[in-house]
């Protein structure tokens, strides 16, 4: 009986769990014909699962903690899903790639139409509540999903419509907002654009878009220009970050910003359009004059800006990682591709070492950003509330900056050929191009990478910091110290992590290099931070090799993860899986290792001084300055 | 050039040729110094060598070359008194403008003959060989130096024909080769050379060199007559940098600024007057921060638009708040006068400093000078006898 | 400086034999040096009671001074780091006392030329030398060239008027903040020797200054300073010997007629390890008897 009566789609009951059966089988309503937009309302709604997730308490954040040298190790092991789950998503995928891969969506111009399409296959709203039409996907669902929505063209629309526009109004939107606009965003009625970034101005206070409060406290009024806005000229309903201090001149107290959904009908918003280097992406200006919106569209809370951009981000630059991962792939596929094609006797390009040492490095490479993305995101799942802003930040710049590489290196493989306009080399470049640009500039981001880890070891180790800075006053402890460090200050630290333990004994050599790269991290942050105390800010150089460190070795932890589950469980390729996980961590290595010494040793013995200097006597020119090589002075 | 050094011998009615017979030529004791200049002039026949550089009325390059080659072409073989004359011509080149000029400097130099005066063996080397040509070349060397004339390997050409290689003049001219490139160009504000003589360039340039310490100063040029009633017609270089206009931006309404001048800058031996605006110093809040406390290491807030800096670096001074006061804009003019000072005000006020119109302004103009003094040369000086 | 006298030579040897004959011009015959003001004494001949009278006085300063020495040299400990950023200030000038370690002097002082100077402190504390530069050569058939002012610090001296040296062997910078009027001064600092010939062993270096109403500071490495003596560059060049330093000075005397004024605050030393010149000017081999001849 229960068969029935969920064969019976026309069930209008409400989403509660099937209680045993001794209520009447009959079926409560009768058939209804040519609706098909209630038949997919009452599908949606019986297939209503309940997730019921449940997530492991908090673990301290990973990363950061590599800096004081604390290796969790939970975390070499691989996050796996459960098999239900993966049986869910594999049929979610198939789903959406059979509606994604057709022509028309692919290479679709109609924005509208695709977006009605995509909504019909509940590609929208991932991670929506189910009620409205979204999957309620968890992070690496998310992934997954994103990486087959990158395939299409529109797909800098789509994934950031998706993970910046609508993720913000289900993560922070309060019930009412989620109830008028959600829906129509599902549906693929309306687009979002998420507005932050303004015209550089040169003081430090970027945003200059303000939102004063109307007299009656029941407006706000926008004015102001934002800049690059992806989906601008389409979108109807804009999250816009604005200035809403109404302290004006209050330099020292910062700024307090506010998030509010904008409705493109609200008025006085203009939209000017700018093509970018990639023939997907699309960017715009948007002017808003005196805007007004009522203040039940604050998302948030007012003056809380700050802690929506800083829940929102972090998912977005983890959105990156899938859609790059499409990218290199497409990339590698195709490059292959093309040099089978093109060997011919004796030329047998693909047997060469140029080819296959160029083909080996962006393996790993694509390799790496994979594990790295998927490590991330299982942390999100299974643990309760676990703090992976710099893990997904890092995972932007690593698989932006892969991308960029890979496609440069393969346009110096292929040759004249690509520098054709409509080559899908330079296409696949131009696009890289744009991820590493648009929204956030890889250099900031590897400071402000450093800068969290640093904060939140400057936290735990804010004691030994004061001790270290002031030797004279703890002789006895500074000694005791140098004792126990002695073997740092030769580069050769005891390694006493025994992350081979966690691994796949094959693996022995790869993880006593990453347990040195790890504590090689945290002497470096210990003489980092006793060097320069409060003033570490300002040391843009070494923060940012202290980023690039901080990269490499997550991205070896999670590619040494994923090589040692798939040998252990035998997946298929487990045994080039293992080396491409060797080849990531000894390029790694050898980075991670030049850039940490040059931090530990000290500003002598780099090029910042020397470039300071330089770079000072070209500001204060205002040109380039060196004479010309012919000159005389006699 | 030493009047003592020169003993004249008045000839009273000898030709120049008998007296030239008797006096020996290489004579270090007695130097004559009697050469009739041009059989042309109709002057008595003792015209003396030092007086006929002055006595021309046109002085520029052309004729002072001419008198060296009319030098060079009565005694061709012998020139005689080529070192007093040499010494005369030293002496005179200022008034004839071409003391910087290297042209004019190895011409002299050609004077002297070549090969005579090269040594031939050990003793003439260790005792200077003619030394009294040696030593007038040094001097002229020096001279060169003195203004800062760089030579060139013409020159060396010359002065190794002329003394050998083991001359002294040689041994000065590698000294002056070593030292003067290397600070020629040593300046950290290196003016071009020539120095433009046009004054409102001079004064572009010196408030350019002002205002460096400020990346983002912006110079403009203003004309007082384009504000009305202005008495002035003249230029004003204005510069002012966005840190100083947002500056006076905050400045306090009811406190005054100041104008301030007339200061001199000089610009090598050029000096420029300029005017500063200028409000009281700010008392400077002294943020006293534990610089080893790092358990609160702020991570900046914009998402890396920018990269970050030091929260309480926006608290602290620019280069423009100084000890004796905050420097909000700069300025000379024309005709340093009060009249193209309230132009300059109102051209700022105009060009993005609403303020100003507001702001009472005070006036402590330390000297009214009437018009730009360019001093540009020390000859005017030397006349004038300055007391002690 | 020193006087601009008319020599015939580069450096301080003369190769003039015929000393009898009547000279156009004043020479130096030997360079020995007679006397170690260089011929500008001008000491007034006070009588012993005076002298022994005045020595009194000073003795009890000097009995301090000493006593202060003795308990430094058993007190502190040798300065052994010296951080980078960080100017060791040597003299500032703010007080009137300040104003006492320096001497101004200028051409007039001996009839040499018209130029005045003089060191005063602004109403903001700071130093400020100032004054009017002449190139008028006086008439006397002797001076050439004429037109300097000069500061410069009293000798270093212990306690009893020893003369000591400045032991400035752990800096490699030395730095100025001056607020000037566009000239350029010279900079000396002075190793009087022991011997004679020593005795007017100064290195000198140019400071630029940019003008206007900006303080700037200068940092002048040590290595760029360059030997002379009596005002001639010498051919042979050695860096600066940090350990002999007798005393510092500022020029005035850029050919330039006019007033200047350079406002100082401060002279210090910082040591810069990002500075690795040992030495600026480098050295030719030259053919035999060339050089420093």
């Amino acid at each position: 009986m229960l068969k029935i009566i969920q064969k019976s789609r026309l069930s209008k009951l409400p989403l509660i769990k099937f209680v045993p059966p001794n209520y009447s089988t009959k079926p409560a309503v009768q058939e209804k014909k040519h609706f098909d937009d209630q038949i997919r309302e009452f599908e949606k709604i019986s297939k209503i699962s309940q997730k019921v997730k449940t997530k492991k308490p908090q673990k301290p954040p990973f990363v950061k903690n590599l800096l004081l040298g604390i290796f969790d190790t939970d975390i070499l092991t691989y996050p796996e899903l459960q098999n239900e789950e993966l049986k869910n998503l594999k049929q979610n995928l198939e789903e959406a790639k059979n509606v994604l891969e057709q022509p028309e969506i692919k290479e679709c111009n109609q924005l509208s139409q695709q977006l009605k399409k995509l909504a019909n296959a509940r590609i929208l709203g991932l991670q929506a509540s189910q009620l409205f039409g979204g999957r309620e996907l968890n992070a690496t669902e998310t992934c997954r999903l994103l990486e087959a929505i990158s395939e299409i063209s529109s797909k800098h629309v789509i994934v950031n419509n998706e993970s910046l526009g609508i993720q913000t109004l289900v993560k922070f939107g309060n019930d009412r907002l989620k109830q008028k606009y959600l829906q129509r965003l599902i549906n693929g009625e309306s687009l979002t654009a998420f507005c932050l970034l303004e015209p550089l101005s040169s003081n430090i206070d970027v945003l200059k878009r303000t939102a004063t409060l109307s007299s009656d406290g029941k407006t706000w009024v926008l004015n102001g220009e934002k800049r690059m806005v992806i989906n601008g000229s389409n979108a109807d309903l804009f999250v816009v970050i604005a200035h809403t201090n109404s302290v004006m001149k209050d330099e020292v107290g910062g700024q307090k910003f506010t998030a509010f959904l904008v409705e493109r009908d609200f008025g006085g918003v203009t939209s000017t359009r700018h093509g970018t280097v990639d023939p997907n992406l699309e960017v715009s200006d948007i002017i808003f004059e005196n805007t007004q919106i009522p203040i039940e569209n604050v998302i948030g809370k007012e003056e809380m800006g700050e802690s929506v951009l800083s829940g929102i981000y972090p998912e977005y630059r983890l959105s990156t990682g899938p859609v790059c991962i499409a990218l290199v792939k497409n990339l590698i596929n195709k490059m292959t591709a093309h040099f089978i094609k093109i060997s011919r006797e004796p030329y047998l390009l693909h047997e060469t070492d140029a080819i296959r040492s160029k083909m080996g490095e962006l393996t790993t490479s694509l390799y790496a950003i994979e594990s790295m993305v998927y490590l991330t995101t299982g942390l999100l799942d299974n643990y309760e509330n676990q703090d992976c802003e710099l893990e997904s930040s890092i995972v932007k710049i690593f698989a932006s900056e892969q991308a960029l590489l890979s496609t440069s290196s393969c346009i110096d493989l292929i040759g004249a050929e690509a520098a054709l306009e409509n080559h899908w080399c330079s296409q696949f470049h131009k696009e890289a191009l744009c991820h590493v640009a648009v929204n956030d500039a890889n250099d900031h981001l590897k400071t402000t990478i450093a800068l969290f880890g640093l904060s939140h070891a400057g936290r735990k180790m804010n004691e030994l910091i004061k001790k270290l800075r002031n030797p004279l006053y703890y002789g006895t402890f500074v000694f005791k110290r140098m004792w126990t460090n002695r073997k740092q200050a030769d580069d050769n630290p005891k390694l006493n992590l025994y992350l081979h333990h966690y691994l796949h004994p094959s693996l022995i050599n790869v993880s006593q290099q990453l347990e040195y790269c790890v504590l090689r991290l945290q002497y470096a942050t210990e003489i980092f931070l006793s060097r320069y105390g409060q003033d570490i800010i300002k040391q843009h150089m070494e923060l940012r090799r202290l980023g690039e460190c901080l990269m490499d070795i997550y991205a070896m932890t999670a590619c040494i993860g994923r090589a040692s589950r798939a040998y252990c469980i035998g997946l298929q390729h487990a045994e080039y899986e293992m080396v491409l996980a060797t080849s990531f961590t000894l390029s790694a290595v050898e980075r991670v290792r030049s850039r940490l010494l040059k931090i530990i040793d000290g500003p002598y013995q780099t090029n910042d001084e020397n470039y300071r200097k330089i770079s000072e006597r070209l500001f204060r020119l205002k040109k380039y300055y060196p004479v010309h090589p012919l000159t005389r002075n006699f | 050039m030493l009047p003592s050094k020169i003993i004249r011998m008045v000839v009273a009615s000898r030709s120049i040729t008998e007296c030239l017979k008797v006096m020996p030529l290489t004579n270090r004791n007695l130097s004559v110094s009697t050469v009739k200049l041009c059989d042309t002039s109709e002057e008595s026949k003792q015209v003396t060598l030092y007086r006929s550089f002055e006595d021309i009325k046109d002085k520029n390059k052309d004729t002072y070359l001419d008198m060296i080659r009319i030098f060079l072409n009565r005694d061709y073989v012998y020139r005689r008194g080529h070192v007093e004359f040499i010494y005369a011509a030293l002496k005179n080149m200022e008034s004839f403008g071409v003391h910087k000029d290297l042209e004019v400097y190895k011409s002299l130099i050609d004077v002297l003959p070549k090969g005579k005066f090269i040594p031939t063996n050990m003793f003439q080397v260790e005792f200077m060989h003619y030394p009294k040509q040696q030593q007038c070349i040094i001097d002229l060397l020096e001279q060169m130096e003195d203004n800062g004339v760089m030579p060139d390997y013409e020159m060396e050409d010359l002065l190794r024909n002329i003394f050998g290689n083991k001359g002294f003049p040689l041994r000065k001219y590698w000294r002056m080769m070593y030292w003067m490139p290397k600070f020629k160009n040593a300046s950290p504000w290196l003016l071009p050379n020539p120095l433009p003589s046009d004054v409102l360039e001079l004064a572009k340039l010196a408030i350019h060199q002002i205002c460096s310490v400020d990346v983002q100063t912006q110079i403009t040029v203003y004309q007082s007559r384009d504000i009305e009633d202005s008495i002035d017609d003249t230029w004003i270089v204005s510069a002012q940098s966005p840190i100083q206009r947002s500056l006076l931006r905050d400045h306090d309404v009811k406190q005054p600024v100041y104008v301030e001048g007339a200061f001199r800058v000089w610009l090598k031996s050029n000096q420029v007057n300029y005017f500063v605006l200028r409000a009281d110093p700010k008392p400077l809040k002294t943020v006293q921060e534990d610089s080893d406390d790092v358990s609160n290491i702020k991570v900046p807030f914009m998402f890396n638009i920018k990269p970050p800096i030091k929260k309480h670096l926006q608290l602290s001074t620019s280069v423009h708040t100084q000890e004796d006061g905050v420097i909000l804009a700069l300025c000379a003019t024309g005709t340093s006068s009060k009249d193209s000072l309230l132009s300059w005000i109102r051209h700022l006020e105009m060009d993005g400093n609403p303020t100003l119109a507001d702001v009472p302004i005070v006036f402590t103009l330390k000297s009214g000078v009437k018009e730009v003094a360019t001093v540009i040369d020390n000859e005017q000086n030397k006349e004038v006898e300055t007391s002690k | 400086m020193y006087p601009l006298r008319y020599i015939l030579l580069v450096n301080r040897r003369i190769s003039y034999v015929n000393k009898n004959l009547f000279h156009t011009s004043s020479v130096l015959h030997t360079f020995w040096e007679r006397d170690d003001k260089g011929g500008y004494n001008t000491k007034t001949s006070v009588p012993i009671k005076e002298r022994m009278r005045l020595g009194l006085q000073e003795l009890k300063k000097e009995i301090e001074l000493w006593k202060k020495e003795i308990k430094e040299d058993f007190e502190s400990d040798p300065v052994l780091a010296f951080r980078p950023g960080e100017t060791d200030i040597m003299w500032k000038f703010g007080t009137e006392e300040s104003l006492q370690q320096w001497v101004v002097t200028s051409d007039s002082d001996h009839n040499e030329g018209y130029s005045k100077g003089s060191l005063t402190l602004t109403n903001t504390g700071k130093g400020l030398f100032s004054g009017e530069l002449s190139t008028k050569v006086p008439k006397d058939g002797r001076t050439k060239r004429a037109g300097y002012c000069n500061i410069k610090t009293l000798r270093a001296r212990k306690s009893f008027k020893r003369e000591t040296y400045l032991d400035w062997n752990n800096y490699n910078m030395l730095v100025l903040k001056v607020r000037g009027d566009g000239r350029s001064y010279m900079v000396n600092i002075a190793t009087r020797g022991y011997y004679d010939v020593l005795w007017n062993d100064i290195y000198h270096f140019v400071l630029w200054t940019r003008g206007g109403p900006y303080w700037q500071i200068t940092k002048i490495p040590f290595s760029k300073f360059f030997l002379s003596s009596k005002g001639r560059i010498q051919d042979k060049q050695y860096p600066i010997p940090l350990n002999k330093i007798t005393s510092f000075g500022i020029s005035a005397g850029d050919k330039v007629n006019g007033p200047f004024s350079l406002e100082i605050d401060y002279v210090g030393l910082e040591f810069d390890p990002n500075h690795t010149e040992e030495f600026a000017y480098e050295m030719y081999k030259a053919p035999k008897y060339i050089v420093a001849v």
